[in-house]
């Protein structure tokens, strides 16, 4: 077929696929351009509009279809000329020809030249806002890329761009382009001279301020939309891109500060806090005090907390923008005049405690405190001489508390790196203040010390003696440990503080050393706060290194100071007998021999190589008087990093397995069996990157399924789980036996059901198969866990004979997958839920009502299809006798299924009612303050 | 009752508010049984809100535990309220908010009195004498402008 019937077909009967076979033509060279469009030239030429207007379209389409860097820029120049002379033709033409025009400035050949015609054409020859909004799009879509692209040709027509560009934007409606036609704007205002047009270009972007947009609901999730904040955003952007901007953009953010509409208020804040980074304080002199006065204003009289926040934001920014500015005394801008004011202002609430605006002043002060250092410095100087002035006259305790909390305040700048000190005599009034009230006020007192070490305040002599009083001191509460040990760390951490930490610790260690007694938890605790120093660590942690359990609970957190040989060697070695002890029954041992392992690295080899060598490979490890080594061994080696230690891992399993499993088998206690099982598929998970030791694993696990028993079942579920867990898809093969056996009416079934808990249970108290031991966990694997299993249990689904012991399962499975991934199942799972509070297993009541209380909560409609049966039991739950937490969970669903809509909650009401009078005189209180909650949910149900 | 005219007390005292009450062992102990105490009558009015400030009658100290009394031999319960000023026409509303939260989650068995504590109203002998009139008092909550009032009073304190 040539080129012409092609055409023809496509001018005529409108057949898409023309557009491929000419394209293609085009590509192999079998047509050139030039004949392409000799051919279709009749048509271009012709005297019906419709045919002109569907050749444009045609050589557009073809022109998309093909690279953008196909056309050779002569020819590009030629198809523009062309174009552009079609703009003018008629203006159904116009917009196929934009079409066009989009297409060819995104050509990599085209030329300076050619870009300033075609913006030539687009701004003389039509009027942008009169095309419908696609054609708009096309338009700004060139503006953009050129003035990405191609701002050299942009350039060329310099400030008569920005005049076209408001001309063709003015009026401009549809969120699609206007997001565009900000981006062009940014750019505008960045590299173009708008300075003879900047109030025109002003005033067309500000009449969209501030932003009120609700982007429509979409019917597909394919279909783009613009969203408010995309739009707000960029509009910001225009606004705060230009300091020419200011003289205009400040009046009228603060018109609308003046505005009774909150969200105008702060989205003129929004603006003004980004606009300091380009704006300029001499520009807008006269406009800094009313600024001033709305942003307090604001602060002080917020009506809810985000006015508040971007009020006290807008004030730093305030006083940022002043301290850019050059000043001295003399000048109207100056950061100390305005400090006074705020100062001035501020300063009577400060002193009428028992008033509201206490602390919002104190709020609007600490904002302009946080502008920069020399605000900080003038407001503490000023601000905390006159608040422990007023600390020491008041009478009050709360009022005194007030005042403490509110030097706290003070002393917080988070967002100043730089160092800045305390004016002078200040920081030494603070120490005084802290240690004549240390006993009254402990916990103020902890926070001021951390903030004023914060500050590299050198605290006196006396601090040392009150610190280590009150850390001797017994039952310190459990707020104020937190405080204690953030500001013993502080003390720790930095050299210039060296002294004083050094005679904390002294003092601590004499106080149990004299005595010959043992340290207090809480003494241990602080000292080994006290260590927390990477150079100082190991010196000062062997002043007083002392085994004790709580030693072992505390020292993991000194690991990242020392060096993981020293750890081994010193550490663990020296505490390994204490360690025999504990391992039995101290969730810490188990954790400390963990952790010891994970620091192992390349230089711990020989220490890990000789430690199996000597201990596991062993023989005599195996009897039973050297239970409680083998299993330290095991947490040892089962938290062995497989980037170091892969080999030797090999090498382990290779020589201890069948020992392992022989002692699996044999022994007698089942919590050893247990660990013996976990620290087996810990082995098997880590090395399951080879396939040997898979093959092996399996042939273990087909093994366990001939015998089935306890053990055995255990054995298989552990083995199983360590496989999933790196290969989540291997749970396929696996999962169809457990059903099976969980459909037994046997004690294998019941079996069964424990063994489905352990797969699906992800909590710690399996530390040997876990990512902290460095076992290999596939990111997915929970997910596809239970949707294998739902898939699977689909069919007991349906079943109305669950066995109690399924039933139980599947409630406790439901309360171990994280919500999130549960959302789609949950309602399918609902009537079984419901089913379950109605069994005679106790059991289950619990946890099913849990999962309802949940979802009642997130999703109260998923319920109403079975309020019928759910209210009832639900209510004779609430006075359930045995178990008072089933009581206040029904009561809690009771609760929630208030926010359902009236007319279906109207025919119980009066029954609930009526129950609820005997649950608010439930004889334990706890019940009571749920009974009375949900009491008035349903008597308010109409209010 | 006028309700439309600002607030009579601009500038009420603001007063802290008790810390929640703690938890002990023996509360999840179902085999221990709790008496209702005064604590707990507390805990059900302090949260009940001013009609006239966004503050409640704890804040207000309108209310505190001391005014709170309650015999579980005789199944009684006796509050006393301080309104913020003498002259106060609230003081009426504050009683009902305070009687009606009490009627809707106190167990039925108690006898609830409502007084103003002697001396801190002028019309203090009217006003009781309106609030512990079973009949006024169940009249009152069946009217359906002064029921929305009162509970508007209560409903926020779930907040």
């Amino acid at each position: 077929m040539n080129c012409q019937t092609l055409i023809e077909k496509f001018v005529n009967d409108r057949d898409e696929t023309v557009v491929n076979q000419l394209g293609q033509l085009l590509i192999t060279k079998e047509l050139t351009l030039v004949d392409f469009i000799v051919d279709i030239g009749d048509y271009l030429q012709s005297t019906e509009l419709s045919k002109r207007s569907t050749a444009l379209t045609l050589i557009g389409n073809i022109l998309n279809h093909l690279p953008n860097t196909f056309l050779q820029s002569n020819e590009i120049h030629h198809l523009l000329v062309f174009i552009g002379a079609k703009m003018g033709d008629h203006h159904i033409l116009a917009q196929p020809a934009v079409d066009l025009f989009r297409i060819l400035a995104k050509q990599s050949t085209i030329n300076d030249e050619d870009c300033v015609i075609m913006m030539k054409s687009i701004f003389s020859d039509v009027y942008v806002q009169s095309f419908p909004q696609a054609s708009r799009y096309n338009v700004f879509v060139i503006l953009l890329h050129f003035l990405l692209y191609r701002l050299d040709a942009v350039q060329q027509l310099g400030s008569d761009f920005v005049c076209n560009f408001i001309q063709a934007m003015d009026g401009e409606r549809d969120p699609r382009n206007l997001v565009l036609c900000f981006q062009c704007l940014q750019y505008m205002t960045k590299y173009l001279d708008i300075e003879p047009y900047k109030e025109e270009l002003f005033e067309v972007v500000a009449c969209y301020f501030p932003m009120e947009y609700k982007p429509k609901a979409t019917n597909s999730e394919t279909e783009e939309t613009i969203t408010h904040e995309q739009l707000v955003l960029s509009l910001r952007n225009v606004l705060t891109s230009n300091e020419k901007f200011a003289q205009y953009c400040i009046p009228m953010l603060i018109e609308k500060l003046e505005s009774d509409i909150p969200t105008a208020r702060l989205a003129a804040m929004d603006v003004f806090i980004h606009c300091i980074e380009e704006y300029n304080a001499r520009d807008i002199t006269s406009y800094l005090v009313p600024l001033w006065n709305l942003f307090s204003k604001q602060a002080l009289c917020a009506e809810n907390q985000e006015i508040e926040t971007s009020a006290l934001r807008a004030i730093t920014s305030l006083m940022q923008l002043i301290g850019k500015s050059i000043q001295n005394d003399e000048t109207e801008i100056s950061t100390k005049k305005f400090v006074d004011r705020s100062i001035r202002e501020c300063e009577n609430f400060l002193k009428e405690l028992d008033l509201k605006l206490v602390w919002p002043a104190t709020k609007v002060l600490h904002a302009v405190a946080r502008a920069n250092t020399t605000c900080s410095s003038l407001i503490w100087s000023s601000i905390l001489p006159l608040l422990m002035k007023q600390f020491e006259n008041l009478e009050q305790i709360n009022h005194k508390r007030t005042i403490l909390d509110m030097i706290i305040y003070f002393l917080q700048l988070p967002n100043i790196r730089t160092t800045i000190k305390l004016p002078s005599g200040i920081p030494e009034e603070l120490w005084i203040l802290i240690s004549t009230h240390f006993q009254t006020y402990p916990s103020h007192c902890l926070s001021l010390i951390h903030n004023l070490l914060q500050l590299h305040a050198v605290p006196s002599q006396v601090l040392e003696d009150d610190l280590t009083k009150f850390i001797l001191q017994d039952n310190i509460a459990d707020e104020l440990k937190i405080k204690l040990s953030a500001v013993l760390r502080m003390l720790a951490s930095s050299v210039s503080f060296d002294r004083i930490c050094t005679n904390i610790l002294t003092n601590l260690i004499q106080s149990w050393t004299v005595t010959k007694t043992a340290p207090t938890n809480e003494t241990l605790e602080c000292c080994i706060d006290l260590c927390h120093n990477s150079e100082r660590c190991q010196e000062r942690l062997e002043r007083f290194f002392f085994p004790s359990a709580q030693f072992i609970r505390l020292l993991p957190s000194l690991f990242k100071y020392l060096s993981p040989i020293y750890i081994l060697t010193n550490l663990f070695t020296s505490l390994f007998d204490l360690l025999l002890t504990l391992i039995d029954h101290d969730q810490y041992a188990k954790i400390f021999c963990s952790k010891c392992a994970s620091v192992a690295n390349e230089s711990c080899k020989t220490f890990v190589e000789n430690f199996y060598q000597s201990n596991l490979f062993n023989d005599s490890i195996w009897q039973t008087d050297k239970q409680m080594n083998l299993l330290v061994i095991m947490y040892f080696i089962g938290s062995l990093k497989r980037q170091f230690f892969q080999n030797e891992l090999e090498i382990i399993f290779n020589r201890i397995n069948k020992k392992l499993l022989e002692q699996i088998l044999n022994h007698s206690s089942n919590e050893i069996i247990n660990i013996y099982c976990y620290f087996f598929g810990n082995l098997i998970n880590k090395l399951s990157s080879k396939n040997e030791i898979i093959e092996q694993a399996q042939t273990i696990i087909k093994q366990c399924e001939t015998s089935l028993d306890q053990v055995h079942i255990h054995l298989w579920i552990i083995l199983v789980k360590a496989l999933i867990l790196s290969r989540p898809t291997m749970i396929e093969q696996y999962i169809s036996t457990l059903i099976l056996w969980m459909n037994e009416k046997t004690p294998i079934g019941d079996l069964a059901c424990q063994s489905l808990k352990v797969l699906t249970n992800f909590d710690e108290q399996s530390l040997l198969l876990s990512s902290q031991t460095d076992c290999i966990i596939h990111p997915m694997v929970k997910q596809i866990i239970f949707m294998n299993i739902l898939s699977k249990m689909k069919p007991f689904l349906t079943n109305n004979d669950l066995l109690p012991n399924q039933m139980n399962v599947l409630v406790d499975l439901l309360d171990n997958i994280p919500k999130s991934i549960i959302q789609n199942e949950i309602i399918s799972l609902l009537p079984i839920l419901i089913r379950a509070l109605t069994l005679s297993n106790e059991t289950v009541w619990s946890s099913s009502l849990n999962s309802i209380c949940n979802l009642i909560k997130s999703e109260p409609n998923t319920i109403i299809d079975h309020i019928d049966t759910i209210l009832p039991r639900l209510t004779a739950l609430s006075t359930y006798k045995k178990d008072m937490s089933i009581r206040i969970t029904s009561l809690q669903c009771l609760k929630y299924i208030t926010s359902l809509p009236i007319h279906k909650l109207q025919p119980y009401r009066r029954h609930v009612i009526h129950v609820l009078k005997t649950c608010v005189d439930d004889h334990k209180r706890l019940v009571r303050r749920q009974a009375v909650d949900t009491q008035m949910s349903w008597c308010l149900l109409n209010a | 009752m006028d309700l439309s005219s600002g607030p009579q007390n601009l500038n009420p005292t603001i007063y802290e508010r008790t810390e929640e009450r703690t938890v002990q062992a023996s509360d999840y102990d179902n085999d221990a049984s709790d008496e209702i105490d005064r604590r707990e009558i507390f805990d059900l009015i302090r949260t009940i809100n001013d009609p006239e400030h966004p503050l409640t009658l704890e804040e207000l100290n309108v209310v505190d535990l001391d005014g709170v009394t309650i015999d579980n031999q005789a199944n009684t319960v006796r509050v006393q309220f301080r309104p913020t000023i003498p002259h106060c026409s609230m003081a009426t509303l504050i009683g009902l908010s305070i009687r009606a939260k009490l009627l809707y989650t106190l167990p039925s068995r108690y006898k609830v009195g409502v007084n103003i504590i002697e001396g801190a109203h002028i019309q203090e002998n009217q006003i009781n004498k309106q609030l512990n009139d079973k009949e006024r008092v169940t009249a009152a909550l069946e009217n359906n402008h002064l029921r929305a009032v009162v509970n508007r009073c209560i409903i926020a304190s779930d907040a």
